[in-house]
C-alpha cells in the first residue's frame, strides 16, 4: 500500500514555495516540482510507509535541483539571465561591492546553493535540523554551520556588506564552492 | 552567570530546535544579553521576509499538472479548485450569495478591480461581454464572484496546507488572543472578532496572516479533543458598502437609480454557500464588507452546527 496521486498534489503547494525561493524563475521551479511529482510516483513503491511523504519528496526534488545544476553548469546554471542583464547585479559583480545593497531574492541567489538549501528547508519550510540533514542526506551538525553562515551571509548580502559574487570563496567560508559539494544521496 | 551565548543557540532557539529548559536559560541569558536579543531579533526578520516574500507562492495560479495527467486516478481537492472549471463553480456559487446582496457585492468589486490578478480580471471582463448588453450589475456580479472564488480559494489551500502542521499550525497561538486580534485587525485593516467553540468541544489554537491576491487574510484554527482541526478565513473589502452603493448609482442613469436604491433597502445582512470536496466542507459567506469561509472535514450536519455558531459571534 502506498500513497495517492492526491498526497502527492496536496504538497504541491509546498514544493512550489520551496523550488521558487531555491530556483528563482517560476517557470523552473515548477518544472523542478513536475519532475519531483513524477520521480515521486514512479518510486512510490520504495517509499516506506509510516515515514514523512514530505521529507521524502523534498529529498527527490532537492535531488532533482542538484542534477539539474549539473547538468546546466557549463551554461551557468546559477548565472541566469536574470544576473545577465540586471544592472544590480551588475553592478554587484564590478569591482567595488561596497554599498550594493541585494534584495532578499537576489541575496538568496548569490549564496552557495548548499546553504540556500538549508535556510529555505528551515527558515521558510519550517523543517526542523533532523528533517532537513535527512533531506539534504548530510549530517546535523552540517545543517547547523551552514544554517549559520548562509544566514550571517544571506545579511551582510542585503546590508550591502559582501560581494555577491563568490569570487573567493575560500576566503571567508569554508565550504567548498556551490553546487558540486552539495549532495550526493540518492533516494533509492 | 553570564556566560556567552552560542551563536548556534541562538538559531536553534529561533528554530524552535531547543528543549523546553534550555528555551527558559537562553531566555534568562538573552535578559542580560542585548546583542544576543537584537541577533534573535534579526533572525526573526529574516524568517518572516522569507514567508513574506514566498507565501504568495503557496496560493499562485501555477502550470504543474500532475494528477490531471493521471486519468486512472481522480483529481485531488487542491487539483480541483485549481482548475478553470472549479473557478466557474465557485463563481456559479457565489452569484447565488451575490444574488441576494448586489451592495455587498459592489463593495468587493470596488476593491476587487483595483487589486485584481489580470486572468480572474480577464474573465471577469470575459463574462460581462458575454452577456450583451448586461451592465453594471452583470460586471459587479463577475468581479465579484471572481474575487469571492478566489477567496475560497485560498481559504480551501490554506487549510491543507497548514492544519497538517505540527510544530507550527498558527504564527500567534491562543495564549497571545489579544495580540493576535489586534495584530490581524491591524493587518486587514478593520476590527476583528474571534468566535469561540470551546463548549463545543473547539478550542482555538491560533491564527496566521496568509497573503493572497484579494488581500491579507486572517485564518483561525480551532482543534477538538480528537485532533480534528478547523480553519476559518476572514477577508474584509475596503470600502463601506454605503459608499460603494452611492458610488455605483451616481454612475447609473436616473432611470436605474430607483432599482439601484430598491437593492440597498433589500440588502440582507448573510446569504451562506456551503462547497464540498474530497471530505472538507467550506461554508462561506458574506456579512456586512467581510467574507468568511469555514473549512473542516466534518460531517455536513456538525460544520452547519459550527458554522451557524460562528455566524452568530460574528453578527454585527
Amino acid at each position: 500500500m502506498s500513497f495517492s496521486a492526491a498526497d502527492l498534489e496536496a504538497l504541491i503547494p509546498r514544493l512550489r514555495r520551496y523550488a521558487c525561493a531555491l530556483a528563482r524563475h517560476p517557470v523552473r521551479a515548477d518544472d523542478l516540482v513536475q519532475d519531483a511529482l513524477e520521480r515521486a510516483w514512479s518510486r512510490r513503491k520504495q517509499w516506506q510507509r509510516g515515514t514523512d511523504l514530505r521529507a521524502w519528496v523534498f529529498t527527490i526534488l532537492h535531488n532533482v535541483f542538484i542534477s539539474d545544476m549539473r547538468r546546466f553548469a557549463v551554461r551557468g546554471y546559477d548565472a541566469d539571465p536574470i544576473d545577465q542583464d540586471d544592472p544590480v547585479d551588475a553592478g554587484a559583480q564590478g569591482a567595488n561591492h561596497a554599498g550594493v545593497m541585494l534584495d532578499l531574492e537576489r541575496a538568496l541567489a548569490a549564496l552557495p546553493a548548499e546553504q540556500r538549501a538549508v535556510v529555505l528547508l528551515v527558515g521558510l519550510e519550517d523543517l526542523g535540523y533532523r528533517e532537513t540533514a535527512e533531506v539534504l542526506g548530510i549530517p546535523i551538525g552540517t545543517v547547523m554551520s551552514r544554517l549559520a553562515r548562509g544566514r550571517t551571509r544571506l545579511r551582510h548580502l542585503m546590508e550591502g556588506s559582501l560581494p555577491a559574487r563568490r569570487e573567493n570563496p575560500s576566503s571567508s567560508l569554508d565550504d567548498p564552492p556551490a553546487p558540486l559539494q552539495a549532495v550526493h544521496r540518492n533516494v533509492h | 552567570m553570564n556566560q556567552r551565548l552560542d551563536p548556534f543557540q541562538l538559531h536553534a532557539y529561533v528554530d524552535g530546535e531547543l528543549a523546553p529548559d534550555d528555551v527558559v536559560a537562553i531566555e534568562r541569558a538573552l535578559a542580560s544579553d542585548p546583542l544576543a536579543a537584537a541577533e534573535v531579533a534579526v533572525l526573526r526578520v529574516q524568517k518572516s521576509a522569507l514567508h513574506a516574500r514566498f507565501d504568495p507562492v503557496l496560493t499562485t495560479p501555477h502550470r504543474v499538472s500532475f494528477g490531471n495527467a493521471r486519468t486512472a486516478v481522480s483529481p485531488s481537492r487542491l487539483g480541483a479548485w485549481a482548475s478553470p472549471r472549479a473557478w466557474a463553480g465557485a463563481a456559479v456559487a457565489a452569484t447565488l450569495v451575490v444574488g441576494f446582496g448586489i451592495g455587498l457585492a459592489a463593495g468587493w468589486a470596488a476593491r476587487g478591480h483595483a487589486d485584481m490578478p489580470n486572468a480572474i480580471a480577464q474573465r471577469a471582463n470575459d463574462g460581462s461581454s458575454n452577456r450583451a448588453g448586461g451592465g453594471t450589475s452583470a460586471v459587479t456580479n463577475e468581479a465579484t464572484d471572481a474575487r469571492l472564488g478566489d477567496f475560497v480559494h485560498v481559504a480551501a489551500i490554506s487549510h491543507a496546507v497548514f492544519t497538517p502542521e505540527i510544530r507550527h499550525p498558527v504564527e500567534v497561538p491562543a495564549t497571545e488572543e489579544a495580540h493576535l486580534v489586534a495584530w490581524l485587525s491591524k493587518r486587514l485593516d478593520a476590527p476583528l472578532i474571534v468566535p469561540h467553540l470551546g463548549d463545543v468541544g473547539w478550542n482555538l489554537l491560533g491564527g496566521r496572516l496568509l497573503p493572497a491576491q484579494v488581500g491579507p487574510i486572517a485564518q483561525f484554527m480551532y482543534q477538538d479533543g480528537r485532533g480534528r482541526r478547523l480553519t476559518l478565513a476572514v477577508s474584509h473589502a475596503k470600502g463601506s458598502v454605503a459608499k460603494a452603493t452611492s458610488k455605483e448609482a451616481s454612475n447609473e442613469a436616473p432611470n436605474e437609480r430607483a432599482s439601484s436604491d430598491r437593492r440597498e433597502a433589500t440588502l440582507p445582512t448573510t446569504a451562506f454557500r456551503i462547497a464540498e470536496e474530497d471530505g472538507n466542507t467550506i461554508f462561506y459567506w458574506i456579512d456586512a464588507d467581510y467574507a468568511y469561509a469555514l473549512t473542516g472535514k466534518l460531517a455536513r450536519a456538525e460544520m452547519t452546527e459550527l458554522a451557524s455558531r460562528v455566524y452568530r459571534q460574528l453578527d454585527r
